[in-house]
Parts: C-alpha cells; structure tokens; sequence
C-alpha cells in the first residue's frame, strides 16, 4: 500500500519544526465532517474495535465511503477506561490465533499509523498461588506453546526475579508458587489507539461523525439498509456495530437479542510514583492485574461488579475487594493512595469469547462481546469485522467466533480451558 | 514569616522537623505547608513535565504543586500533601522528583527545551525504532515519591454509620443545615475535612444571632454527631457515602485514616467553594498563591508568605484577603481586573489592571502589571502575588451522587441544579453570610422531611458584591500561562488541542493530561474548559466538565482495604479436627478455602515419601481420612424424590433407603458442575455430598431451582456441613476396626454391602456409617457430631495401632483414587466437560425425564465423536511421572495439533510405576495406542489405556 | 462402652458460648427477622425456615424436617458490641433490639446476629470459628483507647 497521506507526518523532525514555527502548523489530526447521507460502510461505535474497522476498510480493502457514528466522543468508552494490557496468552487455538494475530498488528502499530500507541511489550506475568494452581499453568503453557504463543513457566524464584515487589512471605494467605510470563505482552496507551486510528482513517477518507447516535435501523424488507441517528438519517451498504457494554440495547432496536449480559468492571489508578514495577501482573487466586503506567501510576483492576448496570460505575465493596487483593500481592503499596476510580460496562458472553460475525438480521454485522478483554484485541476485531463486511465472509480465525457457537454448544471458555469451572 | 500573635497554632508546643535535612520549626496546628513557608521556604517541589520550580500555591485540598515525602516514626508517606498533613514533632520532610534537590533540580534543563515539548509531543516521536528504546529514560523522570521498602503494618479501621441526614461540610451553611435537620428530630452526621467545624467562620469576625461566630459554631455542634478532619470522597448508589476520617491519634497498631461507610436518608451538599488562580504570563512562579489560601495561613496559622504583596483579582473576595494583609503589616497593592475598583485605605488599588509577567530567581520579585491588551506594564516589586480568578463550587460530589450542573454567565461558574438534592452554601455559588445560613436552615429542614418552629440563623447582611469578570487567560502571544501546575499544561496547550481536533473537554483532559495530576484538576479544570470553548467558538456550557468520580481526594489504598489483609484478607475454614491434624505434623495446605491435611510428615521425611507412606499403607492395612469438609446437605419433602431427579444426571428416584448411588449434578450448558455420593437416608429424605468447595455453590443452584422453576414442589434442604465430622477408614483391616467402636451396627456384607449406610447409636451420640470408597479399598465412612470429632479421630487412631492404622492426606488420596481411575472435579474435569466425556453416557439414555442441561447434551458439539475422553496413560518410560498439564499432540509435518492432556499423574504404589489420567480427544477409540507427549519443549510417548489400574474388577471393594 | 471414650468438646473460646442445642427447621413460620420464644428461641431464617436455640437445656422442635446443627455452629457472645458491628457489617446495632435477628456479613463472612439479655450473640458455621475469632482479637485492639499518633 502506498504511504498513506497524512496531513502533517509526526516526527521529531516535525516537533523541532513546529516548534519554531510556534505550533501553528499541525492541523487537525482528523475532520469533523458533516454526515453524508449515504456510506457504502456505516460503523456504529467509535471506540477502538470500530475504528480500527473504518481504518482496515479504508487501508485493506480500498473503502472509500465509509463513516464511523459515534454518540459521544471517539474513544470515550472502554477503550479510553481500560487497564490497558496487550497479551495473547490464551488457551484455545482459536483464541490464540485471534489475540496474537492483535498482538502482531500492534507491534508494528506505531509506525503504520504514525501516531506513538507506547506499546511496552514488557512481559505479562500471570501468578500461580497453589500446587493445584501451577498444574492448570502448565496446562495453558503446554497449550500456548504448542500454538506457537512465546511463554516461559516460573517457579516461584523466577517469579520474584521478575517482580522484586511481590508479597514474599510463604505464610501469606495466597503465597506465589510461580507463574509463567509473556515476554511480547505488556502495555499501551489505550486514548492513542484509538486517536491513532482515527487520525489514519480520516486521512483515507473515513468521515468520522461525533455525537451522533444512533436511534435505529432502517429496514428494507428483512434487510438493514441504514440507520436512523440524532443527526438524521444515513443510508448504508453494510452496517457493523461495536458498540461493547450498549450491544444488547442496538440489538434490541434491530429486533433481536444476543446472548450478552452487561456488567460494570472497575479500573482504578493510584498517584504517579519512581518506576516499581516494571511487567503486567495477572493473579488468578485474587482475580487481580495490574501494571505501572510510564507516567508512574499503578493501574488494576479485578472482577466484575456482578450485576447488569449500564451505570458505568461500580460500587464501594468491590472496590474494597480488588485494593485488598492488591495490597495482599504487594504489600508494599499499602502506602499508596487512590486517584482514580471509573468503571466502565463490559459486554459478556457465557463462555467469556466475544461475537464476531453477521448478526440475524441481514446487513448487520457484530463485533462485540469482548467482556473484560477487548483492549488487546482491538487490532483484530478491527481487522476481522473489516474483512466480514468487506468480503461477507467470515476470515478463518473470526469464523469459530461467530454467534451460532451457542446453537452448536460450539463454545471457546477460556476460563474452563484454564481449569476453572464456573 | 511568623507573625507574632494571632493563629490558631498553640506557640506553647514548638516543634521540631526536617526539610532536606535542614532543621526547622514549627507549631502544634501547622501543617507542613504553613511551618515552611513560616521558614521562608519557597521551592517545595518541581512540575511534572518541564521540571520548573513550584512553590506552595494553596492551603488545603486543592494544592496542586506542594507533593512531598514525609516519614514520621516508621511511617512513610512517598506522596503526601504538604498542606494537608499536620506538622508532628520529629517529622522528616524531604522533596521528590528533583535531583540533586527540588531546590537545584538537574532535570530543570528541560523546561529550556520547552518549545518542542507541547502537549502530546509524545505521541507523535518516539516510534523510531521504538517506544521500548526511550521508555526506560521516560519512566525514571516520571513519577513523583519513591515507594520503600518498609510495609505499612499498621491496622486501617472500617466503620458503618447511618443516618437521617448527612450534611456534607461544616461551613455556615452546613452547621445551619445540620442545626435545622436536628430540631427537626433527623438523625443527623456533619462530616468536615478541617480538624475543627465552621469552615470559613474560623477566620472571619463575623457574628451570627448577634455573636462571635465561633461562638455560633460551639454552641451549633455541641450535642451534634460531627465526624472532623473527615473527607466524604465518594458518593455510592443508595444513600451511601465514602468518608476518609484521618484521625489526629489512634490506639497502638493502628492507622490515623479511618474508612467510614455512611448510608444517609438524605444529604445536604455544603460542601463549599474552591478558588481559580487568573491565567496569566509567568503565572506558575512561586511567591504566587491563591488569595484565599494567603488569608488562610494569615488566620490559621499566623504566616505572612511575604512583605511586599500584589493581589490580582477579577471579584471582589480577595479584597478580605488584601485588608487582612494590610492589618498583619504588609505593604500592599491591588490590580483589580475590572474597569471599577473601590479605595481602601492603605492600599494603592489598580483598576484594569492585572498581571503581564513576573521575575525573580529562586521565588517571585517583581510583577508587571498593566490592562489585558498589554499596551502598557508597569513593573513593581513584590515577593507575594496573591491571585483570585473567581471561585469554583466544590460540585463533585453532588455530580457523583447524580446532580446536573448549569453554567451561570454572572458567577463564572458551574452551578448545581437541584432537582430534588439538597445543596446549601457557596457550593450553589451564594457568598454572603446571611444568605449561605438561609439556605443551609431551609436545605436542613427539607432534608429533615419536618418542619420545625426553630428560626433560621441570622446574620447582617453585607455589601452586595460586584460582578466578577470572567478571564480566561490573556491573549499575548509568545508567552507561557500555566493553567495545570503539576502537569504544566499552559494555555497553549489547549488551544493547540483544540486546533488539532480534541475538541471535547474529555479529550482535553487525556491529550494535555489537564486535571490527571494529583490535584485532579481542583484549580485548573475550569480555567482549562473555559479556554476550551473560546478556542472552539463554544459556550461554556456546552462544554461541559469532565465526568466527576470517586475519590474527591487521594484515599489511602490500605484505608480502602481495611482489615481485609495479611491472614484476614480470605477466610479459611477448619476441619473440626484441625488442631490434631497440625500436632500430627500434617503439612496443611488450602484445598477449596479449608485447610486440610495435604499429608502427614514425620522428621526429616519428604512429601513424596510421606504421601508414598500413606497410600501403601491404606491400600495394604488401614489408613484413616478426615473428610469433614465434604459437603452435607440434607434434602426433605414429599417431593424430594421427584426434585433431585429434575436436578441430577443420574436417576435418583429409584434409589433403595439405605443406599448410595455415585452421581453427577450438571450446569444448563451440560457441563459436570460436581460430582458426589447421593444417599437415600428414607423414602422422602436424602443426603448429597457435594464435593468441600462446591457445597454453597450446590446449595444455590438447588434452591435457585425450587424457588423460581419449581416453587410448588415440598422439598427442603438444610445444610449440616459443618454439624458432622465424618473420617474415612479405608483398607482391608478397615471393618474391623470399625466394628470395634461399638454400637452394634450390622457391618455383615448383606446388612451393609458396598454403597450402602446405616446409622447406630454410640452411646447417646448418633453415628452414620457409609461403606463407599474413594481409595478403592474396602472403606466405611463414620460420621458424627462434630463436637464429637476429637474423640473420633482418637478412638479409631488407638483401635487401629495395632493393624497399623495411619492417617493420610489429600495427596495421598489423590494416588490411591488416581490408581483407580476415579476423577477430581476441577482437576480431570473443567468447564468444558460433559458425561459423556467421562464415559457417563447411561442415564443420557436410560433417564426418561428432564433433567438440568440434559438439552445441553444433544448439541452437535455435545454429540460429536471426536470430543475429548478420559482415559489412563501408561508413559513410556515407567520411573518418570508426567507432570500433570503436559498435553498429547498430534505431530504432522512441520507443526503439531494438541489432542487433550494429562489431568492427573502420579507413581503408584501398587504398581511401582507411572500412571496417568487425561483428557485425550477421541481417547477411548484409542485404546492401546501409543501417542506423543510435550511437555515445555519436550517430546515423550505413552500408551492410552482403560482409566482403572488397579483392580478393575472391584474385588478389594466388596470382598 | 462408648461413653468412656467419647468426649463431646465444646469450642474454649472466652467469646464463645455453648448452647444446649441448635436445630435447623423447616416448616411452621413467623414474621421475617422475629425471634419469637426465648428458650427455646426460634430464629427466622428465611419463609418457612427458622432456627431453633436451646439454652437451658436440648430442645427438640417438632416440625416438618428438623436437622440437629447443635456443633455446626460457633456462637460468640459480644458484649458492648455496637463498635464491633459498626466495624464489621452495614448493620445498624440499634436495629437489634430484643425479638429481632439478622443475617448479615460480617467481616466477610455470613452470619446471624440477634441480641439475648446483655449480650448480641453471633452465630457462624464453626468452620468459620477460628476466622471470627481471629478478627475479633484484632478489631478488639482498636477498641483498647487511643495513643498518640
């Protein structure tokens, strides 16, 4: 593909430039155009899954009308909310060719996008806390290597080495038997993902519209044939959705219903402090994982508040159970204070694996389901809802993926996989 | 400077502290901020980005600059807030983020370089080659105070408190709330941040009902539940509400900050209103403070920050502060922003007048002042700008709680829109006394739901206030006005953001990080959205603030956690024979949330060889088995029969009295949930054992089931897990021995064969005696009343010396069940296995009626042929064990495919090798194939065989 | 003979008592979170199933299904608890007065509280004991006045 056309090219050599010109220069990094009244693609959701669609649409597969509707402001949904961690550390083949294939995207995401995403591959660390727990490690090591996934199995010394911080008491309530890390896993900047892609698409034509939301669907018989919005009505060839926690409420005004249940999950963050902790650690005893931000915040999270809510929220008890989780992993940061609490509403399929694919209504294809782990896969499900309504086709690896794994019994649980059963 | 009387400080108590390893002093009622700038301190710290030079700009929540490190004894705090910590005798405070010292900071360079550093530079360099190569250089200059290595041990209390009324703020117009809601018989709580109530009262000559104030304040909150130096940072769903009480001492062991929950009917929001510094050139230098803060430290703490002072304001407020200054002996000019300027005596007033730049190395000296075009400036000397852009009601947490907000053009500021809250004070942006007292009375009364005969609180009126005159900044190019302090995001900065397309005050915030300090925001937020929307042709109030969230101010992380830490941070439940387990020197280990015997070491013995003990022995003697933890859940009515059926794969109606039946209890997705023994106790009373960490899991689903899908069913279920201890005594001298406790229980083959029980009286105490096997050895299960258990465990320990009778663990077990093929939900079972899988296809078949997941069962997944199958494994090599979790593969050319993996490995003892169970697709198709194993990069082979190694006919389990 | 041998232990713990017997019932009903009876006392768990507390001596309730949980249960008898309520659940101690029970969380774990004479008797799967126990030590130090800071 060519260069794509960039208003003004980031680089140092820009900033030294604009500098001197006194930031005047840069321009906007993407337009706010009005809406058109017809797409070839309309793409429901401006959060990173659905403009990573726009941005593949327009890059792979030569779109060139083709809008994103976003009823808020881009990225202000998970993926401005998430903790932030890239991995493909998963079980299932299917899923390890779904996140690694994300992986790979992001690790060359920067510069094809020439916007800094701060992607840190500086390794996922997932803890083992039991002699039971390490024998279901090894069984998603196995399984990870064998499906070419790059991770390394730790005793508990190797855990430690990684994480000097880490609670070292062998009497502690949950002790570290040992863990195995992904060294190509770590963190990145989730706002630059999606400003990122935005900035890329929109220099390919995509017309991203803000704060426009959509009230509905206009139906051509059985088919989708566009949508009505707060800012009118859009005519569209093919329209995908990725909307995340609000999937079931555009489902429903589609006429139908996923099998999707909608909860809070709270993120948190403490003040800034020197650099501590330098790999993502996932728990699986407490449920907690955590990372320290390059600005030097601690930044975790854990379970899901159990209740449907579109409240965005969270609730106190559930906050008390993840800081206690953490302060029982590192001890350390029981000096620490809480700056930030959010939550944001995850989307969740019984067997935790997101939806991608047509939906049953004809013209209308789905990308959502992600539940807490959507953030890493942003790349894929971009790509993969591109290649669907690009092609009507399923891609291999979004195929197993697809909604009718709930009428086949057909379902990818990653938690089962990794031996619990729930 | 210290002034040399008035304060509240107490000159009695002198104390001593340390900033940098200097020596200085201070007073009781000082917080670190006031003691030094009492010592003429004026670089306290360094900004976030650029590294300049920050001096204290506050006096309480809302310093943005003033982050120190403080050690008191052998606490540590890497980030506290120096206006917020009361100063201690013996405190060591030292800066952060600066080196060799935030006086001289090396890193200080940076700001020269300030040109190419705008907002969001980062986003758009550091790519080649990658992030990874500047990340390591980023990180050691980010950050503010450095995590010890000492672990805060101190205890963090919780407490619960409810209320009619909870009134946030204990101002005027909160005490007169909190005063008004009380006479009209409301329970009422007045939480307040400030170590003493009345807010602005404490340094005002005001007087209420024809008092001293203060006088107002004491007799107000006698009487009162008033919880001090308490912040409310959160406000949750139902009336609930996070408070932060940091308590000035606390019992031995225990921490100052205390977390109070508090649930309120109602709440009164009172919670005040925060000072906005003007946006102007040079306006990050220290010496320049908010003129609220400057009459704050006049009056509390008897500082003057400086001699020579300037106050620039756009309102009338900081007028008090100019007069108050005036009084303690400082020369003093004002700059009035607006046109209109009243005299004051002894003070030279400026109209149209504000600040055009400031000077001075190492803290302010001199100020340009001149009109807002910049057409002329004049320079004076100062070493004190107390700056007043206009006041920012404290709306956060009315905005958490659900409450609106509305620009209102007069005040400059974002309102709340009461629809139903109650709001009182300078937070609805009121400002004179009498009228914040009226509202607090009438917020008080209608939060109180009851009227009250008493009058509202009076004070006289004062002189109506002059209009503010909104300023956003100065339009002077080429010049840097801070508006984030701590992240140093200028003016600029958001223009340059609003140019390139962040145009919604979110955006704002994470592309610039303005108000993502640790100030989150207090003093800039507004000033940020202001210039937002003149830079995008917006009005204010379509701009609109970023969302408020919880905490309203950093919270402890302990204090959030409370006691939920070190051994209390999880339960663990004991065995009612825990403590002879532990004198037996069992090495106990968590299974599930008990703590259980994994086995029993004796000196210098390995686990391996311990566990290798046990099994022989219970396999060739007798061993004995605590497994009280397994569940007991008696299930009674009419129709328990019928129910059980609906909720277990197995057929369970059928059932003799008398007898036990292995069963498997399914999730709707056909999934094996648990497994366990279902016994049937009498014709309409049974007994499930449902495995020790699956017990309330099975209780919930069996009454989920009742309650909601078959209510009309009489069926009960109690749970007496913990009511009955119950041991297993296992092998071929096991009946023996049981027969020897007594009771006269028939134990002959035909009166208790395999699966089946009985029950006996040993004495006056009830004893149930199961005979089923998990070891696969002739096995009597005795259950008693767990009061009884110590005896138990006793008695059969002493009558089974002489056989040779030794307890053994979970890990033995799990070799003795392993030889036997028998499974371990949640080890050879996950959430993906089905009967089937287990080679339980019987009642699928046989089982005429529903049952929970049986739909689940006929899925084309559920029924293909290739699904994954329990099988044993022989390795190849018979001295080396698997370890469990080693997959088998299929090898093809270049890659290789996972067909399952080993779930369960082990030597046996019986057959003095290897031996393996696993999940292997297609297992029992291929039987006495040889197949590959990888384990961690390594290739070995093992040959599938039938799941039972030892004794497969059964013979040693009714023999 | 049996009763040579066989030691019925209670739980020697200060805080703990022992009563005579406990009996989960179902069948028969009462109004939610009464206790009706005093010894017996009859505790309501939920509709149609309440629990039953002998003091003086062993009661045998009759009803539809009665299971004898006499020793699975730890029963703590607080005395001035209402600091140790507040700092264990979201309960209102004022709410417990005599002839009422609750079930609640307290310290993480399920309970039932209802207050006898002077003291707020807390019953807990005795499993559970040790954990109750253990928190109840540490909270107890909060309580012992305040030093300076």
């Amino acid at each position: 593909m060519s260069r794509t056309p960039f208003r003004t090219r980031y680089s140092a050599a820009s900033l030294l430039r604009q500098g001197l010109a006194g930031q005047t220069g840069w321009g906007e990094a993407w337009r706010a155009p009005a809406p058109r009244p017809r797409y070839d693609f309309v793409i429901i959701g401006g959060g990173g899954h659905g403009l990573a669609t726009a941005y593949y649409l327009a890059k792979l597969h030569g779109a060139n009308r083709v809008a994103v509707l976003e009823k808020g402001w881009i990225g202000g949904g998970n993926t401005g909310g998430n903790t932030t961690i890239v991995r493909s550390n998963y079980f299932f083949p299917e899923s390890a060719a779904l996140y690694d294939h994300a992986l790979r995207l992001y690790e060359g995401l920067s510069q094809e996008l020439n916007y800094n995403i701060m992607l840190s591959q500086r390794g996922v660390v997932t803890i083992a806390h039991s002699h039971h727990d390490m024998e279901l490690m090894a069984r998603s090591v196995n399984a990870m290597l064998i499906n070419g996934i790059d991770v390394e199995l730790l005793d508990a010394e190797g855990v430690h080495r990684e994480i000097k911080i880490a609670n070292r008491d062998p009497h502690a309530r949950f002790p570290i038997h040992g863990g195995f890390v992904q060294r190509r896993g770590g963190i990145a900047r989730h706002d630059a993902v999606a400003w990122g892609y935005a900035r890329a698409a929109d220099a390919m034509g995509v017309d991203i519209i803000q704060n426009c939301e959509v009230t509905g669907f206009r139906f051509d018989g059985a088919r989708v044939v566009g949508v009505e919005t707060s800012r009118g009505p859009i005519a569209a060839g093919r329209v995908g959705m990725a909307v995340s926690g609000h999937s079931g409420v555009l489902a429903a005004k589609a006429g139908f219903k996923l099998p999707i249940q909608s909860y809070a999950l709270q993120a948190m963050v403490t003040e800034p402090v020197k650099p501590v902790l330098d790999t993502v650690i996932l728990s699986g005893s407490t449920g907690i994982y955590c990372s320290q931000s390059d600005k030097g915040e601690m930044v975790f999270g854990a379970g899901l508040d159990l209740y449907p809510s579109y409240a965005q929220r969270g609730n106190l008890p559930v906050g008390q159970t993840i800081i206690a989780a953490l302060l029982d992993m590192f001890p350390r940061f029981r000096t620490l204070k809480l700056l930030r609490q959010w939550a944001g509403i995850v989307d969740v399929c019984w067997d935790y694996s997101p939806l991608i694919g047509p939906s049953p209504v004809e013209g209308l294809y789905l990308n959502c389901g992600w539940g807490t782990g959507g953030f890493k896969a942003i790349p894929a499900g971009g790509w993969l809802l591109a290649h669907i309504l690009a092609t009507g086709q399923h891609h291999p690896i979004s195929a197993p993926f697809d909604l009718n794994r709930f009428t086949t019994g057909r379902l990818i649980d990653e938690a089962a996989g990794a031996g619990i059963a729930h | 400077m210290r002034l040399a009387s008035g304060g509240r400080i107490d000159r009695a108590k002198k104390l001593s502290f340390t900033w940098n390893g200097t020596a200085l002093t201070g007073f009781t009622g000082d917080t670190i901020a006031s003691a030094l700038l009492a010592n003429g301190v004026k670089i306290v710290a360094r900004s976030f980005k650029y590294h300049r030079p920050r001096g204290v700009f506050a006096a309480w929540v809302d310093e943005p600059n003033a982050v120190v490190d403080v050690r008191y004894g052998d606490q540590h705090d890497p980030n506290a807030r120096a206006t917020l910590v009361s100063l201690r005798d013996g405190m060591v405070v030292a800066g952060v983020n600066g080196y060799p010292s935030v006086a001289h900071d090396a890193a200080g360079a940076l700001d020269l370089l300030h040109r190419f550093l705008p907002a969001g530079f980062y986003y758009k360099t550091f790519m080649t080659p990658s992030w990874q190569s500047y990340e390591p250089q980023i990180r050691a200059m980010a950050g503010l105070g450095q995590v010890g290595d000492a672990i805060e041990t101190r205890a963090f209390e919780t407490r619960t408190a409810r209320c009619d009324v909870l009134v946030i703020g204990a101002g005027p117009a909160g005490l007169a709330a909190a005063r008004a809601a009380q006479a009209a018989g409301a329970s009422v709580i007045v939480a307040d941040d400030r170590p003493e109530p009345g807010g602005s009262l404490l340094w005002d000559t005001a007087t209420i009902d024809g008092a001293p104030a203060l006088d107002w304040v004491g007799a107000t909150t006698a009487g009162m539940r008033v919880l001090s130096r308490s912040t409310v940072f959160g406000a949750y769903d139902h009336g609930s509400f996070a408070v932060l009480e940091d308590r000035a001492a606390a019992p031995a062991g225990w921490a100052g900050p205390r977390l109070w929950v508090i649930r309120a009917a109602q709440v009164v929001f009172a919670t005040g209103a925060i000072e906005r510094p003007l946006v102007f050139p040079d306006n990050d230098r220290p010496g320049i403070m908010s003129a609220n803060a400057v009459l704050a430290y006049l009056r509390q703490h008897a500082v003057l920050p400086g001699r020579r002072v300037i106050v620039a304001t756009n309102n009338d407020s900081a007028y008090a502060t100019a007069i108050a200054l005036r009084d303690a002996g400082a020369a003093v000019e004002i700059a009035d922003a607006r046109a209109e300027a009243p005299n004051i005596e002894g003070i030279r007033v400026r109209p149209a007048s504000v600040p055009l730049g400031t000077g001075g190395r190492g803290g302010l000296a001199w100020v340009d002042l001149g009109p807002c075009d910049g057409s002329r400036r004049e320079r004076v000397p100062a070493d004190l700008l107390a700056v007043s852009g206009g006041w920012s009601p404290a709306v956060h947490l009315f905005s958490q709680a659900g409450g609106a907000l509305r620009w209102d053009e007069a005040l400059a500021a974002f309102v709340p829109v009461a629809a139903g809250q109650h709001v009182a004070g300078s937070v609805t942006g009121a400002w004179d006394l009498a009228t914040c007292l009226a509202q607090g009375h009438r917020a008080g009364l209608d939060a109180a739901g009851r009227a009250s005969d008493l009058a509202a609180p009076h004070a006289p009126a004062s002189a109506l206030a002059r209009p503010i005159l909104p300023l956003w900044g100065l339009d002077l190019p080429g010049t840097r006005q801070w508006v984030d302090y701590q992240n140093d995001v200028t003016a600029k900065d958001v223009r340059l953001a609003a140019s390139e397309g962040y145009r919604s005050v979110e955006h704002l915030k994470r592309y610039t990080t303005l108000g993502m300090a640790t100030d989150q925001g207090k003093t800039s937020n507004v000033n940020g959205l202001a210039i937002l929307a003149d830079a995008t042709g917006q009005a204010i109030q379509d701009v609109g603030t970023t969302k408020f969230r919880p905490p309203f101010t950093p919270v402890p992380l302990a204090a959030i956690a409370g006691l939920r830490a070190g051994a209390l941070f999880a339960p663990l439940r004991h065995l009612p024979v825990h403590d002879d387990h532990v004198a037996l020197g069992a090495e106990m280990r968590d299974y599930g949330g008990w703590a259980r015997p994994a086995c029993y070491r004796g000196i210098g013995e390995t686990t391996a060889a311990a566990v290798k003990r046990e099994a022989t022995n219970a396999r060739f003697r007798v061993g004995l088995f605590d497994g009280s933890s397994l569940g007991k859940i008696e299930v009674q009515g009419p129709d328990a029969a019928a129910f059980l059926n609906l909720m277990y794969y197995n057929e369970v109606a059928n059932l003799r009295p008398g007898r036990l039946r292995y069963c498997l209890l399914l999730r709707e997705t056909g999934v094996v949930y648990d497994d366990g023994v279902v016994a049937r106790l009498a014709p309409d009373h049974y007994l499930l054992s449902p495995s020790s960490s699956h017990t309330a899991g099975v209780l919930a689903m069996l009454e989920l089931w009742h309650q909601t899908e078959y209510p009309t069913m009489q069926v009960s279920f109690h749970d007496v897990t913990a009511a009955w201890a119950t041991f297993a005594v296992s092998g071929p001298k096991s009946r023996e021995i049981v027969m020897a406790l007594g009771g006269g229980a028939d134990l002959s083959e035909q009166a208790l064969p395999h699966m089946a029980m009985t029950k006996t009286m040993l004495g006056a105490v009830p004893c149930r005696i199961a005979r089923v096997s998990f070891t696969g050895e002739r096995s009597y299960e005795v259950s008693v009343p767990s009061g009884y258990a110590h005896s138990l465990w006793r008695r059969l320990l002493d009558l089974g010396e002489k056989a040779g009778i030794m307890p053994y663990g979970i890990e033995s077990l799990s070799v003795l069940r392993a030889e036997k093929g028998y499974i371990l939900i949640g080890t050879d079972t996950d959430g993906m296995t089905l009967p089937v899988d287990l080679g339980l296809e019987g009642p699928l078949r046989a089982k005429k009626i529903d049952f929970v997941g049986k739909r689940s069962l006929l899925t084309p997944d559920a029924t293909r042929p290739d699904r994954r199958q329990l099988v044993g494994l022989l390795p190849a090599d018979p001295a080396v064990v698997p370890v469990p979790g080693t997959h088998a593969v299929l090898r093809d050319g270049g890659g290789q495919r996972s067909l399952g993996w080993i779930t369960t490995a082990c030597r046996s003892p019986v057959l003095q090798r290897s031996v393996a169970l696993g999940m292997i697709e297609s297992g029992r198709a291929r039987m006495g194939e040889t197949i590959d194993l990888f384990h961690l990069g390594q290739f070995s082979r093992a040959t599938i065989v039938a799941t039972c190694f030892y004794d497969p006919a059964g013979e040693k389990l009714h023999g | 003979m049996a009763e040579d041998w066989l030691r019925h232990a209670a739980i020697s713990h200060k805080a703990v008592m022992n009563p005579a017997s406990i009996h989960l019932v179902s069948g028969g009903d009462q109004a939610a979170n009464t206790v009706v009876g005093n010894d017996p006392a009859r505790l309501w768990l939920a509709p149609g199933r309440g629990l039953v507390v002998g003091f003086g001596q062993a009661a045998a309730p009759g009803g539809d299904f009665v299971s004898d949980v006499t020793d699975g249960q730890a029963v703590f008898a607080l005395t001035d608890a209402d600091d140790i309520i507040a700092m264990a659940t979201t309960l209102d101690p004022a709410l417990l007065v005599p002839g009422l029970c609750a079930q609640t969380i307290f310290a993480g774990v399920k309970v039932l509280l209802w207050r006898r004479g002077d003291a707020i008797l807390l019953h807990v799967d005795r499993p559970l004991g040790n954990y109750i126990a253990a928190w109840l030590a540490k909270a107890g130090t909060a309580l012992e006045g305040v030093a300076e800071k």
